[in-house]
């Protein structure tokens, strides 16, 4: 049994090392700033592809090229791949601190998108976070953000920094659901748009962040895992949230306009 | 309605900030772009969207309430209310009957008679 646990740590191990390689080369050498958004919009299928683009153009100028951040991410994840290569750390801790590094990184994205001013024009219809996401979602993660506190008496600072990390991530969804919007005002249905799928996009995303790390914090912890029902319970909770929170949250990709939307960028070409 | 109603709010203008949210509250709620009981963004939110001040929000909510146009229920924030078009449609009456003694008034201070601006008029609308 000894053996066979031995065997299965080591092969989670060399699956996150290869795993954050190639996060961390991805995030130095692939699409930097605002083009995997642009890629995204792609796929949106609109008759004036020429307004989107645009909006698009207006939007990037308007958040920047945040490509410091994507190196900085680049970096710690070669790291965390080179700790858990070494074997030096205990892996689930590793697994906790690169959830904790990805709040920070997180923070310091939603920091920068806050600063930006400049905004003259605003929707007058009531905008409510459960529109971007339901909160129901918001709860399920938050749910399983907690349930790492199962392995508190297993490993108490790696549990610890888990949850904090989770629940600091579910928190910076939940704000960024609330950003205000960034239309300028030189094509404002069209700009609503691309801020309102952008805005999805990127709390589905954070909510699917928040979950994925729990799930690998608790396969490496298996042995104590199956020692009691209520941590196999909360494994199994949060695999489950993990893989079914991209199609409870509407998918990840951008949709296209709604016929009410269309029929504003009809009625509004500012 | 012509899809989601905007109000956008020019820095530069003479028109201070406050009046042209008022304003175009206002007309919004007079084209049937907001209709009665429509729920309209926060004071917080309208105000951080268009980076303003939330004073400037405020006051321009507190003028559309004064008017009878909203009412703000605290917490719940502030809806457009039922008799809001009755309201807006009477308000747009009298600035029409307004602007027209303006007009007649003026003209008739050139010598104009009332028939002569009655036909100009009918004349400018039908070619128009």
């Amino acid at each position: 049994m000894g053996d066979y646990l031995a065997t299965l740590l080591n092969v989670l191990r060399w699956f996150l090392v290869g795993l954050w390689t190639v996060a961390g080369a991805w995030s130095l050498c692939g699409p930097v700033g605002f083009s995997w958004i642009r890629d995204g919009f792609a796929r949106v299928q609109v008759a004036d592809r020429a307004r989107l683009d645009r909006a698009l153009e207006l939007r990037e100028r308007l958040e920047g090229s945040p490509a410091w951040l994507g190196r900085a991410l680049g970096v710690l994840s070669l790291a965390a791949a080179a700790v858990a290569a070494s074997n030096r750390v205990a892996i689930d801790l590793l697994v906790a601190m690169t959830t904790l590094a990805t709040a920070v990184f997180l923070a310091a994205a939603y920091s920068r998108l806050r600063q930006i001013r400049g905004m003259r024009a605003a929707s007058l219809k009531a905008r409510v976070r459960s529109a971007v996401v339901p909160r129901s979602l918001f709860a399920v993660v938050t749910a399983t953000g907690l349930c790492p506190l199962f392995f508190l008496s297993v490993s108490a600072f790696a549990a610890t920094v888990m949850v904090a990390a989770s629940l600091s991530i579910v928190l910076l969804a939940w704000m960024i659901a609330d950003l205000p919007a960034l239309v300028r005002g030189d094509d404002v249905a069209v700009e609503s748009f691309v801020d309102d799928r952008l805005r999805h996009q990127r709390v589905a995303a954070i909510l699917q962040l928040a979950t994925t790390p729990g799930v690998f914090f608790f396969l490496l912890n298996f042995e104590s895992m199956y020692a009691s029902p209520w941590r196999l319970a909360a494994f199994c909770f949060t695999s489950v949230a993990s893989c079914v929170i991209p199609f409870l949250a509407g998918g990840f990709g951008p949709r296209g306009p709604s016929a009410e939307e269309l029929r504003a960028w009809a009625g509004d070409a500012r | 309605m012509r899809g989601e109603p905007y109000v956008m709010v020019d820095p530069d203008a003479e028109t201070p900030p406050y009046q042209q949210i008022f304003e175009q509250l206002r007309v919004a709620i007079e084209r049937r772009a907001l209709e009665p009981g429509d729920a309209l963004p926060t004071v917080r939110q309208l105000a951080s969207d268009l980076g303003v001040a939330p004073n400037t929000v405020a006051r321009a909510y507190a003028d559309l309430q004064a008017e009878g146009l909203i009412v703000s229920d605290g917490r719940r924030g502030s809806r457009v209310t039922e008799r809001s078009h009755t309201i807006a449609a009477r308000a747009r009456g009298q600035a029409l009957r307004e602007a027209a003694q303006r007009f007649v008034g003026s003209l008739s201070q050139r010598g104009y008679t009332r028939s002569e601006i009655g036909a100009a008029l009918r004349r400018f609308i039908a070619e128009s």
